[in-house]
């Protein structure tokens, strides 16, 4: 199969991502934290191994302050549901995936208030208009790095300048960026990141972190953390505080590899590799009569997500006809992101999104746009 | 020889205390459960080692800045540090 479907998941991994996924489950997956046997305290080194990988892969400050979740949702939900509180108000863009907006309408209810702040037809959000929507009240900012359906990158370093200025705390969603874009914690002034593992990161699913900068936030579940067990309370040192139960021990295995793969290669090697096919990909798009690209028709402010439309063509049909004849794996629909399509003037038809990985090859993107331009006819 | 031990709350922190002073100071040093007269809140774990390398554990969990009870004699629980 030629998959293109890499925001979604990607699906190949560096080989050694498997290794240390068999080696963790067959040798050492014990409870990390728990029990004081050889096999549990190796589990427990394996665990603080991934966490400082990733706290240095984003310029973290403490190590602590990176917590391993299942996924982004988990990460965006801890956060949203953690800082906000009765009367607060919350920014956030057009260009969100429901697991910013769901949590947050479901907050609706409760008394707190929102501001979406509008992108234009490219998805880029101005940092501007955040400013403007900024209340009195306006306790959080939450915004895309990067569009899972446009692939348009916001320029997150204005953002949290803005942010810090008016000592509003901001989380940025770097599900499509963590990983693919230079990620700096503390010049970019950000107080939540959250990520997942199983995309860029290259790492399996079920795999996520989030950095909390602000600690003083309500957990989102509380129970057995390996530490302090006569206190009936959660405990406040981090990251137990946001810890509760047993980890994911083979897949921050497994994530470990991932991001170790991923500063060996390096970061800014994987995403010129990806520009390069994105270039291709837009090239061949451009000169395609009947297809339409929604999003920046270069590679500037831009990861490798395209969406597309064919003309009086139905976007489901024609990814059926993509997987079922071509064997190509896009994803078509509204990607859990139906503001960000009313931005794109996508709406009322969704579109077919094709998502470029770090293992994809030029040979993939010619197969596919000659594919395109067959079904485009 | 006299062994020491280090008691912490969690896994976590000993495991920190316990990578650092290897990469600073080159000291090895193991993690055991902490025993029920050194235990914080009834569970924990203490980074064992050398009696001559308690003052460098110390240091760690100063820079580190980390919760610590205190460093005891492994045998008789007396408080050194």
């Amino acid at each position: 199969m030629v998959y293109l479907d890499n925001s979604a998941s990607s699906l190949k991994k560096p080989k050694e991502v498997y290794m240390a996924m068999l080696d963790c489950m067959k040798n050492f997956s014990a409870n990390p934290g728990r029990s004081g046997h050889r096999l549990s305290l190796m589990a427990s080194e394996k665990i603080y191994e991934c966490r400082n990988e990733i706290c240095s892969l984003f310029n973290g400050d403490d190590i602590n302050k990176f917590i391993f979740t299942q996924n982004a949702t988990e990460g965006l939900n801890m956060v949203i549901k953690g800082v906000l509180k009765k009367g607060d108000h919350v920014i956030f863009s057009q260009m969100e995936h429901n697991s910013v907006i769901r949590p947050i309408y479901t907050l609706g209810k409760k008394e707190i208030s929102s501001s979406m702040v509008k992108a234009d037809i490219f998805g880029k959000v101005n940092p501007d208009d955040i400013k403007n929507a900024i209340k009195p009240n306006t306790r959080l900012i939450v915004v895309t790095h990067a569009s899972n359906v446009s692939g348009t990158i916001n320029d997150i370093k204005e953002i949290g300048k803005i942010a810090k200025e008016n000592n509003i705390l901001f989380l940025v969603d770097a599900a499509q960026s963590g990983g693919i874009i230079p990620i700096d914690i503390k010049n970019m002034n950000i107080d939540f990141l959250a990520l997942t593992g199983h995309k860029s990161l290259l790492g399996p699913q079920g795999t996520g972190a989030l950095y909390v900068g602000y600690p003083d936030i309500l957990p989102l579940k509380e129970g057995g953390t390996g530490s302090n067990s006569k206190n009936l309370y959660q405990p406040d040192d981090l990251p137990d505080k946001f810890e509760s139960g047993t980890l994911n021990t083979v897949g921050i295995c497994g994530l470990m590899e991932g991001i170790k793969f991923i500063k060996k290669v390096g970061i800014n090697t994987i995403f010129e590799h990806e520009m390069l096919l994105t270039k291709r990909l837009l090239e061949n798009l451009s000169v395609m009569k009947n297809i339409n690209i929604h999003g920046y028709m270069s590679t500037k402010d831009r990861l490798g997500v395209v969406s597309i439309t064919i003309k009086n063509k139905d976007c489901a049909n024609m990814s059926e006809i993509l997987n079922s004849k071509y064997d190509i794996a896009t994803r078509s629909g509204y990607h859990c992101a139906y503001n960000a399509h009313c931005a794109l003037k996508t709406e009322n038809s969704g579109t077919i999104r094709i998502s470029i990985g770090a293992f994809n090859t030029l040979n993939d993107i010619n197969y596919l746009c000659t594919a395109l331009n067959e079904i485009s006819k | 020889m006299k062994i020491v031990l280090a008691p912490f709350s969690s896994s976590n922190i000993a495991v920190q205390i316990k990578k650092y002073i290897l990469n600073e100071y080159n000291i090895t040093s193991s993690i055991v459960p902490t025993p029920k007269k050194l235990s914080l809140s009834g569970c924990g774990f203490c980074v064992k080692t050398d009696y001559e390398n308690a003052s460098k554990i110390r240091e760690a969990i100063k820079t580190l800045n980390v919760n610590s009870k205190g460093i005891f004699d492994a045998q008789t629980y007396e408080k050194i540090f």
